[in-house]
């Protein structure tokens, strides 16, 4: 890494604006979603009073459902972006497709487990994380999925009727088993939640990147050199 | 109004009232069945008249047969202990076969089955109560030394409509609870050439069946029906959003035991296991037994006794998942996810003190390379 310190470093945009909106929106959703969602499955309390005059779990239902509105907006914001936007947030560059993608993830997972050898640092995601965050993404539509079959069984419009309707033959016609699988994303994203703020650290701390400034710039310093994209081979 | 008094006179004049009942009984009874099928009460004389039209033509034919049931929807259908309107309706239009109901017995029960369906081939009502065994080539259930599988095969032709009652007849229910011993099916599963209507239940709302039936012979069409064939009139809400407890859902106000405060203030059962959030029924606004009651009004939650597989999937009844099985050891999905979420943040927390470790060791290495560098007298240039 020595000739590295020498080569030119620029602060550069990586992360475009919705990119960021994205994330942010992901971020705040999913909290809320989490906490309401875990809130509705098993609610620890029990409200004295008239039920006339109160309505928490009516409240904590409706942040839920509002959540989950901006969870799908985000999550199709996202979606969009990865075919308009920049190289670092396109899909194509995010399949792990190629043989050099799957040579770096190894890599990547190898100085993981063994601190003491180095890897490259990647300008955008490195392949490694490319392929969680995929698997995030996919676990997103997977609870959007689940969660608006559920939503869509409590509406009685011919619209959310047909939609509960084909939810409910993707899983065999069992309602009680998407409660089941939607309840298991909650902690789907709780572990993703510990891993993703951890390596953020770990990240900025072992590398010396910009991680989560550059989540509200959008910027990063770079290596001239990593620009070319002979860098993506190592 | 006017015409259907006079229709309901002339109706009591014909003899067929049985003395079960009273005019007012059965006046009572059309308003009901023009709510259960969100009529306006318009709609009374007509269901009147067509109950009348139908008793005197003795038609349609209505043929039930049961197969690995127990009973139970007849049971539910006669109620045993006051003859209901309902009951007395059925009977009347002609109901051709009934295996516990008939008087008839043996060879002569398979004539009679025989000459209502020759008599009405193509428009007999075939309800069928009870799961058809489909292994060992349907040995599991026979009746007259037929088995249920050739039985509807036999009626199959005759049939205008499969109504199949209660939920083993509608999703093979009970026998075909796992391991399903006898390969049981419900109707259909195995009816391909002719209409089915499932009205599931454990057992199914006797006057469900004659809602079914009245709107059958007031439009002369069957009802619309939702995509797992269950007539949307009846199943077309969930449990949780006609219950009367809903409000103590929305405030937050839950029976957690059930001889706690909660239950006794009649709080939402949600935390007991109740799976109302996921059953389609009309309980809540129907009830049963005279619309005295119904389980949940009882301090019982609902088990999902009406929805496919309910035995294997919506145990345990009073939990509110069902168990993940993983790594052989039955476990709630929080307990699961908890734990997990815990393996993931001690193996964080081992990860980043063993960089750190790995690290600081490494970083002791070059200092002491470094302070030995130094010590040399001349270090060699370039």
């Amino acid at each position: 890494m020595a000739e590295r310190s020498e080569s030119r470093i620029i602060y550069m945009k990586v992360w475009q604006a919705p990119i960021r909106i994205a994330h942010w929106l992901m971020f705040a959703s999913v909290v809320t979603l989490g906490i309401t969602g875990y809130l509705i499955g098993n609610p620890p309390f029990s409200a004295p009073g008239e039920a006339s005059r109160i309505y928490t779990l009516g409240t904590i239902r409706f942040l839920h459902f509002l959540a989950g509105y901006v969870l799908l907006a985000s999550f199709l914001l996202r979606l969009y972006w990865g075919f308009v936007g920049n190289r670092f947030s396109r899909w194509a560059t995010m399949l792990p497709v190629r043989k050099w993608q799957w040579r770096w993830i190894w890599g990547e997972t190898r100085s993981l487990l063994w601190p003491r050898i180095r890897y490259y640092a990647y300008t955008g995601h490195a392949p490694l994380g490319n392929l969680v965050y995929l698997l995030v993404y996919l676990g997103v539509l997977f609870s959007i999925v689940t969660g608006f079959t559920l939503y869509a069984h409590q509406q009685y419009t011919p619209f959310w009727r047909t939609l509960g309707a084909w939810g409910l033959a993707l899983f065999g016609y069992n309602l009680n088993f998407v409660h089941l699988l939607h309840r298991l994303m909650l902690w789907f994203f709780a572990i993703f939640l510990v891993v993703h703020l951890y390596l953020v650290v770990y990240t900025v701390v072992v590398t010396r990147t910009t991680q989560i400034d550059t989540m509200i710039s959008g910027k990063k310093f770079v290596f001239e050199e990593e620009l070319a994209p002979e860098a993506e081979k190592p | 109004m006017g015409d259907g008094i006079q229709t309901l006179h002339t109706w009591e004049r014909s003899g067929l009232l049985d003395d079960a009942w009273s005019r007012r009984e059965f006046l009572k009874f059309c308003g009901r069945m023009a709510v259960l099928l969100g009529l306006s009460d318009a709609f009374i004389p007509r269901i009147a008249r067509a109950l009348e039209t139908a008793i005197q033509n003795r038609r349609p034919s209505i043929v039930w047969l049961e197969f690995q049931d127990c009973a139970g929807n007849t049971e539910s259908f006669t109620r045993a202990d006051s003859p209901s309107v309902a009951q007395a309706v059925l009977e009347a239009v002609s109901l051709d076969y009934h295996e516990t109901l008939m008087a008839a017995a043996g060879h002569r029960a398979e004539e009679a089955r025989h000459k209502a369906l020759e008599a009405h081939r193509g428009q007999v009502i075939v309800v069928v109560e009870g799961s058809i065994p489909t292994k060992d080539d349907g040995i599991y259930c026979t009746i007259g030394g037929k088995t249920a599988l050739q039985i509807i095969r036999e009626v199959e032709p005759y049939a205008l409509v499969f109504v199949a009652v209660g939920t083993c007849a509608a999703f093979g229910g009970l026998p075909k609870a796992n391991p399903n011993p006898t390969g049981a099916v419900g109707v259909e599963d195995v009816v391909r050439t002719k209409p089915v209507i499932n009205l599931p239940g454990c057992p199914a709302n006797p006057d469900v069946l004659m809602g079914l039936l009245v709107h059958y012979l007031v439009f002369n069409r069957l009802p619309d029906l939702d995509a797992q064939r269950r007539p949307l009139f009846a199943f077309g809400k969930r449990i949780h959003d006609t219950c009367e407890r809903r409000p103590h859902f929305d405030a937050g106000q839950f029976a957690l035991a059930f001889d706690d405060y909660g239950a006794r203030q009649g709080y939402c059962l949600y935390k007991l296991g109740c799976k109302g959030p996921e059953t389609y029924n009309i309980c809540a606004s129907l009830r049963w037994n005279m619309q005295a009651s119904w389980p949940v009004k009882a301090g019982h939650p609902c088990i999902g006794c009406s929805e496919r597989d309910f035995w294997d999937r919506f145990t345990p009844f009073y939990e509110r998942l069902p168990e993940v099985r993983a790594f052989g050891v039955e476990q709630r999905a929080d307990r699961l996810g908890g734990t997990l979420v815990g393996v993931t943040a001690v193996g964080v927390l081992a990860h980043a003190l063993y960089t750190w470790a790995v690290r600081r060791a490494e970083r002791k290495a070059e200092e002491l390379a470094k302070k030995e560098g130094e010590a040399k007298p001349n270090p060699p240039e370039g």
